[in-house]
């Protein structure tokens, strides 16, 4: 119980946050984007996956950017399915989201059982080193919490203001959130719904994919298959939480992150509290979040419901 | 020979039927095992081989197919439930949680009655499996009833919550003394179902699948039914006509939470014996898939739960038989949905249409 | 940029004035069918430069049909149109609006859930791909200064009051270099004094050498608002160009409704029954449309009532309050003694029937004709016993009924969407109709039928009455009411305007009641 005075336990739980939201963040804002555009993605999981597996792949201790590149094109050409399937096509998002995800993990777990065995990718690629910032990375207790990070968690923290300001101030971000708020008006404004609503989803994709990869490369350094546990679903979660705005989707991840960290380190100290419980508390946040702000829900009036483009 | 107008509503009631559900489906399937037969190609593995064991590990023995018959009954069953709210218009993402509460519910209740005769033990514990399972589903029910809180969103979170819940359980309360991995008790021999095929996985918890099929189908039949299939068609008309709007949603999800909940016992009571953190699989996702792809009907979801469950006992045969992964099999039945949720896309309908239409011509209206 | 806008309109205002062109638009002999219908005849239009003129007539006359080919959305049939001097032809509202055409409607396009600023972006021809926050908030408060008015640049659309998005709307088109505007129906929400507001804009829009064409069926606020004004009716013009100030007002209300004598149709005596509706003091509140105001009438056993009104006053709240569906905010409905404000169960328990104006919401398309046709009594013992339905017995019925109204085909399973729409008409009927309802709502009940169809369909409204049932037929088809109606209501702004027996109905009492003319005539709408 002591331990939780103690400063380093805090900072280190920070940092941990940090960093086991990187992956999050990426994942979330891209949804962010697809979700703002009215396209529920529940294939994210499927990016993810994708993300990690190709990741690895292209991945060779000097080649790390390159594997993270990699990871995000998989992303990217796994959410054409989405596109072609559900806004073009317009077949029900849930399902076709679904799709894509048990065909995201089978064709992952796949390749990694075929080609493991052929002495292929069963490479461990080593986690990236800390940034060491001159003035920063020394501050006594902030600099460990907040300024030794790895490069994909620094890219991740400046994706957020990027993706606010594409979100609000280009005219793309308007579209994608005209079309999630009213696709029949926007249309009527001379808007292309289809066109708009594919690229968010493509987005999501490439987003989705750059955080399976960060989560591979920045976090755990070997694939296994299922590795993603179920991170695409929380990146979901945390769009709720974040009532669909990006900063707050970067907090929500952090949240989740957080708690994660919290849990980890708590159970190498004291088990008095059930590690479960404290892993309940962010779906608990979103729960009520999704709850109570029923009327300043910012949830895109058409999320979810396919837009069928009629001449 | 003149047709009796009964005799010609019956025939347009098949050849309607036919043609909503036959042609866009079966290019879905041919498609998937193409695509399957290619990856394996792809990777010097032989198509014909890997699908005969697929096809040995699914239907070739009394062992094989005990294993589909135990993995198509959960599927079967999640996808009534989730059936009964896709017509009324709700997608329910909470069946997986459902399964896991009911399947703690089940083992409580049946540890309740530990000292009874079969003849009660048995009965509470399903009892006890589907009143867990609705309870899991009651808030979503209500917060959508009510507050108009999106439904797919708040059974996700449930379905989080439902995990939590377990891991703490199979951790601390519920854990054996001795036992290292997490898990439950072992449940109760008195309320246990057997075996209906000795040397199989055949149990009679799998019997429930046709009573829950018929119990669908009446559903569909009853008036109560129909209304909350015209309430998912046309929610204004219906509650027009008088349908009590909150009534629908709150009973819909509470039917698929206990029929989810049902899984969750016969999971833990004829099949495993214990609790287990992986009770639910996939269970209530493959569940929802399945109600999707069968139209949610019974006959189509009950047909869709055994191609799946084949899929997945073929697949995991294949892989002990001749060592090729049985992740092809989630491929192909990933590959199978998506092909099948285009297929009322205007697009492909009228290509379709085409095509049937020169197959077999039907009476066209006006 | 926002500069740059103005210095060019300063620019081309110059132009204008150096070549005064008299006429910023003109039209020539402008025809439209739909079909059947011709929806504009051989109309001549002519809007001079710096005037604001009211487009003015009742259901069907044509106005916004010819709104949408003067902003380019719609293709005329024959015309020749002149846009500020130059010949015009656009091939869509995108060519209309780059030259300068504005088409203002009543479901206006902002999107709700973003800013005033953000929409005055969205969609704008040549704007750059980034968003220059500042620069629009900068550009609405120009215009706001220019036209006094007060429109905050940074709230949400859905955030404003209808007023105030409205001006957001006509703010953005004059922003997006509007040279001409046409407002569809732009007071019908409006109360009083947002209606003067609305017509100083207006007035400061015609100033700033904006002409307007405004398209209306209320007349009262166009002797403020207009200076001169045409008249269609069905498709014709009746009056043309006359000078606002000058006309009687009645007279025009008279010609917009056109010829509505009774010398024709016989109506045979009948006896009336019971009062079986009674309506008391009913205020409505719709989300998006009009609503009611203290609307009080009876309907008697054997009476059929005619609700007429320009489309948007009220309609859709009385039938929905009718039959149960809308809660009241004050007042209640009561048929044979039974309240149903509110409480659909309770009003398909005392038989009120309800043919919906919209096809799509009164049937259930996905499903078969069977399913529809029986879906009031599928829970009656004919059809269901101990909770299940007998099919059989739904079917034989279905394919009974589809006989007797004439449904075609007759085919129980067939999907009621793959009907056409006049069988889909009676399809509806037929559900409807079968069992000698106590109150008939028929929401545009012929809508989509030919004429020999319409005349069964009013046949078999007619029985209603004739089996004793209370009838209220609403309908902007005045023929119908004519043939139909015993006694006549006029809807407008959600009020009895004025309320009379067929025989008193004259084209000056029912154009000027529609017209929003007889207001004063309120007091006695509390009638019967």
């Amino acid at each position: 119980m002591s331990r939780l005075a103690e400063a380093t336990f805090w900072s280190a739980t920070i940092a941990g946050g940090l960093r086991l939201a990187t992956p999050l963040i990426f994942a979330s804002i891209g949804e962010a984007f697809a979700q703002r555009s009215g396209v529920l993605n529940i294939g994210l999981e499927g990016y993810m996956i994708v993300g990690a597996l190709a990741s690895v792949y292209v991945a060779d201790p000097t080649l790390t950017p390159l594997g993270f590149v990699a990871g995000g094109l998989a992303g990217l050409l796994l959410s054409t399915l989405m596109v072609l399937f559900s806004v073009r096509l317009y077949a029900n998002q849930v399902v076709v989201g679904f799709g894509l995800t048990i065909l995201g993990v089978g064709i992952t777990s796949f390749i990694f059982s075929l080609t493991t065995s052929v002495g292929g990718i069963d490479r461990q690629v080593p986690l990236p080193k800390r940034i060491h910032l001159p003035v920063l990375s020394d501050i006594p207790w902030l600099g460990r919490a907040v300024f030794l990070h790895s490069w994909y968690t620094w890219l991740a923290l400046a994706l957020v203001p990027i993706a606010w300001w594409v979100a609000s101030r280009t005219i793309f971000g308007l579209q994608v959130r005209a079309v999630g708020e009213d696709p029949d008006a926007a249309s009527a404004r001379g808007i292309d719904v289809i066109k708009v609503r594919s690229n968010a989803t493509l987005i999501s994709g490439l987003l989705g994919g750059l955080g399976g990869a960060a989560f591979m490369l920045g976090a755990v350094g070997r694939f296994q298959p299922m590795i993603t546990a179920n991170r695409g679903f929380i990146a979901l979660i945390v769009l709720i939480m974040a009532n669909w705005k990006i900063w707050g989707a970067a907090l929500g991840a952090f949240v989740f992150g957080f708690f994660e960290a919290f849990s980890i380190n708590l159970n190498n100290v004291f088990v008095d509290v059930p590690t479960e419980l404290l892993e309940a508390i962010p779906f608990a946040v979103a729960l009520a979040i999704l709850t109570l702000g029923v009327r300043r829900s910012r949830m895109p009036p058409s999320l979810g419901t396919n837009y069928e483009a009629t001449r | 020979m003149m047709l009796l107008p009964e005799q010609v509503m019956r025939l347009d009631v098949w050849k309607h039927r036919f043609r909503n559900v036959m042609q866009p489906s079966s290019l879905a399937l041919g498609v998937a095992f193409v695509i399957g037969g290619v990856l394996l190609l792809g990777f010097g593995e032989d198509p014909i081989a890997a699908y005969s064991a697929m096809l040995r590990g699914a239907f070739g023995s009394r062992f094989a197919i005990g294993e589909t018959l135990a993995r198509a009954a959960p599927l079967a069953l999640v996808g009534f439930g989730a059936a009964v709210a896709l017509r009324a218009g709700l997608v329910t993402l909470g069946a997986q949680g459902q399964v896991m509460t009911g399947a703690i519910g089940a083992l409580l209740t049946a540890l309740m009655f530990e000292d009874a005769p079969s003849a009660i033990a048995l009965p509470a514990a399903a009892i006890g499996g589907a009143v867990f399972g609705m309870a899991w589903a009651l808030l979503p029910a209500v917060l959508r009833a009510y507050w108009r809180v999106n439904e797919i969103l708040s059974t996700l979170l449930f379905t989080e919550f439902a995990f939590l819940l377990l891991k703490y359980l199979l951790n601390d309360p519920l854990k054996p003394p001795r036992a290292i991995t997490p898990q439950s008790v072992e449940f109760p021999e008195n309320a246990s179902l057997g075996l209906v095929l000795g040397g199989t996985r055949f149990h009679y918890g799998i019997l429930i699948v046709p009573v829950a099929c018929l119990g669908f189908a009446w559903w569909i039949r009853s008036t109560r039914g129909f209304e909350y299939d015209l309430y998912g068609e046309n929610s204004v008309l219906a509650k027009g006509l008088g349908v009590s709007e909150r009534r629908v949603i709150v009973s819909s999800l509470l039917i698929s939470g206990a029929t989810a909940g049902l899984v969750g016992w016969i999971q833990v009571a004829g099949l495993l014996n214990r609790v287990y953190v992986q009770i639910a699989a996939e269970i209530g996702f493959f569940g929802l898939v399945v109600a999707f792809l069968g139209g949610a009907r019974p006959l189509g979801v009950l047909a869709a739960a055994v191609l799946f469950g084949a899929l997945q006992s073929g697949g995991l045969s294949m892989q002990s038989a001749e060592g090729i992964p049985a992740s092809l099999s989630d491929i192909i039945q990933a590959v199978i949905l998506l092909g099948f949720s285009v297929r009322y896309a205007p697009q492909i309908a009228s290509l379709f249409d085409c095509i049937a239409d020169r197959m077999m011509p039907s009476r066209r209206t006006n | 940029m926002v500069n740059r806008l103005t210095e060019e309109q300063g620019l081309l205002a110059d132009s204008t004035q150096s070549v005064p062109e008299e006429f910023a638009f003109s039209a020539d002999c402008v025809s439209r069918r739909f079909g059947d219908i011709q929806a504009l005849n051989k109309v001549d239009f002519a809007l001079r430069s710096g005037e604001i003129h009211a487009l003015v007539g009742e259901n069907g006359a044509g106005k916004s049909t010819l709104a949408k080919i003067i902003s380019g959305g719609l293709r005329a049939d024959t015309a020749s149109m002149r846009l500020f001097g130059q010949p015009y032809l656009p091939k869509s509202r995108r060519d209309g609006a780059s030259s300068g055409v504005a088409y203002v409607r009543q479901q206006l396009s902002l999107v709700r859930g973003l800013t005033v600023a953000e929409n005055l972006q969205l969609g704008r021809p040549g704007a750059a791909p980034i968003f220059d926050l500042k620069a629009a908030v900068a550009e609405i408060d120009h215009w706001c200064s220019e036209l006094s008015l007060e429109v905050p640049p940074e709230s949400l659309v859905d955030d404003l009051p209808l007023a105030l998005r409205q001006q957001a709307e006509i703010l953005t088109a004059v922003a997006w270099g509007a040279r001409l505007l046409i407002l569809d129906e732009p007071s019908s929400n409006l109360g009083p004094r947002e209606t003067a507001a609305l017509i100083g804009f207006c007035h400061r829009l015609r100033e700033g050498g904006t002409p307007i064409i405004y398209i209306s069926h209320r007349l009262p606020e166009l002797t403020e608002l207009a200076d001169r004004l045409t008249v269609l009716r069905q498709g014709e013009v009746v009056v043309s160009g006359a000078d606002v100030r000058r006309a009687d007002l009645h007279e025009v209300a008279a010609l917009m409704v056109g010829d509505v004598s009774l010398l024709e149709v016989e109506r045979p005596s009948r006896e009336y029954g019971e009062t079986r509706l009674a309506v008391e003091s009913l205020t409505v509140q719709m989300d998006r449309s009009v609503g009611l105001e203290d609307i009080s009438f009876q309907v008697r056993g054997g009476e059929v009532v005619g609700v007429v009104g320009v489309a948007g006053n009220g309609q859709q709240a009385l039938a929905e309050t009718l039959t149960g569906q809308s809660r009241s905010t004050a007042g209640r409905v009561v048929v044979d003694g039974v309240e149903v404000t509110g409480n659909p169960r309770a009003a398909i328990n005392a038989k009120v029937s309800h043919l919906y104006e919209d096809r799509a919401i009164g049937l259930a398309t996905q499903m078969s004709v069977a399913d529809n046709v029986v879906a009031r009594r599928v829970r009656d013992n004919e059809f269901s016993r101990f909770g299940i339905r007998l099919l059989s017995r739904i079917r034989s019925h279905a394919a009974l009924l589809a006989d007797r109204f004439q449904v075609r085909p007759p085919d129980p399973m067939a999907k009621a969407g793959s009907l056409s729409g006049g069988n889909q008409q009676r399809l509806m009927a037929a559900r409807e109709l079968e069992n000698n309802p106590s109150l008939l709502v028929a929401h545009g009940p012929t809508k989509g039928l030919d004429p020999e169809a319409s005349k069964v369909m009013r046949d078999r409204i007619f029985a209603v009455a004739e089996t004793g049932g209370a009838v209220v037929v609403i309908s902007a088809d005045l023929e119908e009411i004519r043939e139909l109606a015993d006694r006549v209501i006029v809807l407008s702004s959600g009020r009895i305007a004025d309320s009379f027996d067929i025989v008193e109905m004259s084209s000056a009492r029912l154009g000027a009641a529609m017209a929003g003319l007889s207001d004063n005539d309120y007091e006695r709408s509390n009638i019967q």
